[in-house]
Order: C-alpha cells, then sequence, then structure tokens
C-alpha cells in the first residue's frame, strides 16, 4: 500500500467522525442545558443543586452520659474515731471533661477514744454517731489513658478532681460542708467503671463545746455504670 | 467494734448483690451489638441501616476511649462503612471492618473504638447520601419540657442546699417544685414550695424568668442551744432570676427569691435568699 492511500484514508474517516461528534455534542448541550434550566433559579439565576441528605439525630443513638455507683469506704472523723462508709453516688457527663455528681454517704457509729476508755460515758446519744452526708460536685476528668496488663491488656482510665458542697449530719445536727477530692476511675469495659477517691470535707461545728472548724478525711472504693 | 464489724458486712453484701446485678447485666450487654441480620422486620432494618454510615475524608482517626487525651489506635479511611453503637458526651462509639462491603460488614464481628462527633462532618451515609447530624443543642433547651436541677446559695447568712423539678406547659409558662435547706450557726431551715414561672422571653440566650410561689417553711434551732421549739409556717415567694444553656443537657441558673413567712407571733418575717445552680433539661 503506498503512503498517499493511507493518508487519504485518514483523512476521509475523520471527516466522518468529526461531524457526527459534532451533532453529539450539539444534542448533549441541549440536553445539558435543559437540565441546567431546571434546578435555576428563574429570579436569581443561581444554580441551587437538589441535593438528599438524611438526617441523623442523636436521639436515635443510645446516649450513655449517666453515671450510677455505688462505693464503701473509710472516713476519719476529727476527734472521733475511724468508721466505715457506704454510700451511692450519680453523675451526668456533661463533656468529656465535665461531670456533675450528687453523692449520700452513711458510716457506722463512731466513738471518741475519751468514751471507748471509761467506758460508761456516753457523749454522743446512740443513733446519732452515725456520720452522714449528702454532696453535690462538680468534677473534672484529666490525664485520659491507658492501664496496661503484662503488654497484653489495655483499659481505659482516667484521673478526676471534685469539689462542691453539700450537707453532714452529725450528733443531731446539720453541718454545711465544703468538698474535695481526687479519684482515679478504672474502665474495665465501656459501661463499667472502678473507681476510687480521697476526699477532705470540712465544716463548722461546736459538738465538743466551743466552735471550731472540722476536716474530714475518706477513702472511698467503688464500682459503677454508665447508661 | 462490733457495729464497725456488723455494718462491714452488710456493705459487703449489698456491694456483692450490686456485682452480680452488673455481671448479670454484663452477660446481656456482651451478646449485643451484633447481628442486624435479615431477620429484622423491614422498618427496624431500615433504621439500623441509618446508622451504617460511610467514610468520606481521606481518613478518621479512631481513638481508645471517648475523649481527646485517649491514644489514637487505628484509622478508618476513606469508603470504609462503620457502625455507631452509642455514645458518650460528645464522642461516638463505632464498630467497622476496613474494606468490607456492608453486607461483610454488617455480619462480622468488627473492631470497635471511638471517634468525635464532629467527625461526622466527613462522612456520608452507606448509600453515599449526604449527611447533617442534628447535635443536642440551643434548640433543645428553648423546647424542654422537663428540668430537674441543684442549687447552693444564702439565706439569712446561712448556707442553702436546694433541689428543683420544672415542667413547661407552654413555652413561657412552667410549674415549679423546690425543696431546699438552710444551715445557719444558730438553726436550719427546710422548705417545700411550688412556683409558677414565667419566662416572658423563652428564646433568648440568657432567659429571664418571673416566679410566685407558696409552700411551707420549717424553722429548727441548733440542739447546742437552748431549746427552743421548731416551727413551721406557710410563706409566699416573689422570685426572679435567669437561666441560660450551658452545655447539651445542662442549663445554669442565678435567682433572687423574696419570702414573706407568715409566722404565729406578732410580725411576719421577710427574708431574701440567692441562689445559683445548674440543670439537667429534656
Amino acid at each position: 500500500m503506498s503512503r498517499s492511500g493511507c493518508l487519504k484514508r485518514f483523512e476521509i474517516w475523520p471527516h466522518g467522525l468529526r461531524c457526527f461528534g459534532i451533532t453529539c455534542c450539539a444534542l448533549l448541550s441541549l440536553w445539558v442545558g435543559s437540565a441546567w434550566a431546571d434546578d435555576t433559579d428563574t429570579e436569581t439565576g443561581f444554580y441551587t443543586p437538589t441535593v438528599a441528605t438524611q438526617d441523623i439525630r442523636e436521639a436515635a443513638i443510645d446516649t450513655e452520659d449517666f453515671e450510677l455507683g455505688s462505693f464503701l469506704g473509710l472516713i476519719s472523723v476529727e476527734d472521733f474515731e475511724l468508721g466505715a462508709l457506704g454510700g451511692v453516688r450519680v453523675a451526668y457527663h456533661a463533656n468529656e471533661i465535665v461531670f456533675l455528681e450528687a453523692s449520700a454517704a452513711r458510716s457506722s457509729a463512731v466513738d471518741t477514744a475519751f468514751e471507748r476508755l471509761s467506758g460508761s460515758v456516753q457523749l454522743i446519744p446512740e443513733g446519732e454517731n452515725h456520720i452522714g452526708y449528702y454532696q453535690l460536685s462538680v468534677g473534672v476528668n484529666a490525664l485520659p489513658g491507658e492501664f496496661f496488663w503484662r503488654g497484653r491488656r489495655a483499659w481505659n482510665m482516667a484521673c478526676y478532681a471534685l469539689g462542691g458542697v453539700g450537707v453532714t449530719t452529725f450528733a443531731g445536727d446539720n453541718y454545711f460542708t465544703v468538698h474535695g477530692g481526687l479519684g482515679w476511675r478504672w474502665l474495665l469495659n465501656d459501661w463499667f467503671a472502678v473507681n476510687t477517691t480521697v476526699q477532705v470535707q470540712t465544716y463548722e461545728t461546736d459538738i465538743l463545746g466551743e466552735a471550731n472548724t472540722t476536716v474530714n478525711l475518706s477513702w472511698l472504693g467503688g464500682v459503677s455504670f454508665f447508661f | 467494734m462490733r457495729s464497725l464489724l456488723a455494718f462491714c458486712f452488710c456493705a459487703l453484701v449489698r456491694l456483692g448483690v450490686l456485682l452480680i446485678l452488673c455481671w448479670t447485666y454484663s452477660g446481656v450487654m456482651a451478646a449485643e451489638p451484633v447481628d442486624l441480620g435479615s431477620e429484622e422486620p423491614l422498618e427496624e432494618q431500615a433504621a439500623s441501616d441509618a446508622l451504617w454510615l460511610k467514610v468520606a475524608a481521606p481518613y478518621i482517626d479512631v481513638y481508645t476511649g471517648p475523649g481527646q487525651g485517649y491514644p489514637v489506635s487505628q484509622v478508618v479511611e476513606k469508603g470504609d462503612l462503620f457502625y455507631v453503637l452509642r455514645q458518650r458526651t460528645d464522642w461516638l462509639r463505632i464498630q467497622f471492618l476496613r474494606g468490607a462491603s456492608l453486607h461483610e460488614a454488617k455480619r462480622a464481628m468488627a473492631e470497635t473504638g471511638w471517634i468525635p462527633a464532629t467527625s461526622l462532618k466527613h462522612v456520608t451515609t452507606a448509600t453515599g447520601e449526604a449527611l447533617t447530624w442534628s447535635r443536642r443543642g440551643a434548640d433543645s433547651f428553648y423546647a424542654r419540657r422537663w428540668e430537674f436541677g441543684l442549687g447552693t446559695g444564702s439565706l439569712r447568712g446561712g448556707s442553702v442546699l436546694s433541689v428543683n423539678g420544672a415542667w413547661s406547659f407552654t413555652p413561657n409558662l412552667s410549674l415549679e417544685a423546690d425543696i431546699g435547706q438552710s444551715l445557719g450557726r444558730y438553726a436550719e431551715n427546710d422548705w417545700l414550695a411550688w412556683r409558677l414561672v414565667h419566662h416572658p422571653y423563652p428564646n433568648w440566650r440568657y432567659t429571664p424568668y418571673l416566679g410566685v410561689g407558696w409552700g411551707t417553711f420549717h424553722t429548727k434551732p441548733k440542739t447546742t442551744l437552748a431549746t427552743t421549739e421548731d416551727r413551721t409556717d406557710d410563706f409566699w415567694q416573689v422570685a426572679v432570676g435567669v437561666k441560660s444553656h450551658l452545655w447539651r443537657g445542662v442549663l445554669v441558673r442565678v435567682d433572687y427569691q423574696h419570702n414573706a413567712i407568715f409566722t404565729s407571733r406578732k410580725n411576719n418575717e421577710f427574708v431574701g435568699m440567692w441562689r445559683v445552680g445548674f440543670g439537667y433539661f429534656f
């Protein structure tokens, strides 16, 4: 086949293809134009795309912002002996850092060393020598991280600080109490945790005659679950 | 000592019962999540499909816990499907299987982790539709029906602790119950009050309110003072305050109440009370 013959064949076909292509483009542009016109606002001339969206509401998802727990511990009551303590707590986690907590607890009977040594004297009547409190706290989560066991298991944990106000009942009277504490939360899974807290409670009292500021120290350990 | 031992024993028994309940519940929970299979009715299937989402960004970090401070242990990549299991604060617990189809991902025991809810900006539905995330925010505060709160403040120099609950029967009007305790140096007071509260501008960022209430007021002198009798009297009050949305379901409120206590003595008492508190609404 000669070189000129080959060229001629190519010159004929591209011309036919070009005609076909131009016709297709014209038809396509007409169709696209009509489609464009559908989405164009006739008043402003702006293109307003119609995109289907799906709304996901928080209410459709199981939220676990509340924590309910129970604890046991020891409380050292100033001028009195050590007592065992048991109580319950409920917390609302407002965000990943801040939580609001309400708790209530009651201790075993606590006596003074003087009462114990004398044998017969009872300073505070039976039934009123239990310390009880309820308190409202604001807590702050800090130092979140993981707790490892022999390089194979890892659990989430976090420390927290909390402080607030409450009412302590002791010796037949109620005392406005300010408290602060530090704690550690170990999450065994997403919704079950083991907590330990050390806290200081302070209030003004005149049980032993003259008014003074009492400082009680307590150590609590417990479990809680999120729901 | 005997009472201490008895107390410890009772407390341990209670803790034991709680632990057993927790572990029983744990067994129930362990059975979940997983089969979102075809035995469900069609509507439920459609609802569960709504929570299957697809990553549209190059990748999203997956954390081990619900907080920025927890380590990033994995990522989900563009095109990966994941299922939202639950939410804690602004974090979502997700279950995912990298590179799997929706059918495979639904049937497999996939990996889990936490992503911030803000990352839903980079997500579409499993079928590729755009997504809007209706977060609990100021709108739900303006539309609240129920409210429960805790507060602290001052009454006649004594420190106050109180609990209140409110039911909004119109956007402007609510009925509120208030139980409180005030602890002073010489006496303690407690009260129960019912209050009708009007919010003239319920859609403001800081919503003012006015209230009128009625209740009973109990006064108990300290036991260390010379014995005087406890007193219980009726009282009326007017209250003025302001409340505002803080985060998610939390609001903060500050108010002042002026109370007129109708005593059985010669003169009535007029006492003012300041209070600040947090509330949870829904």
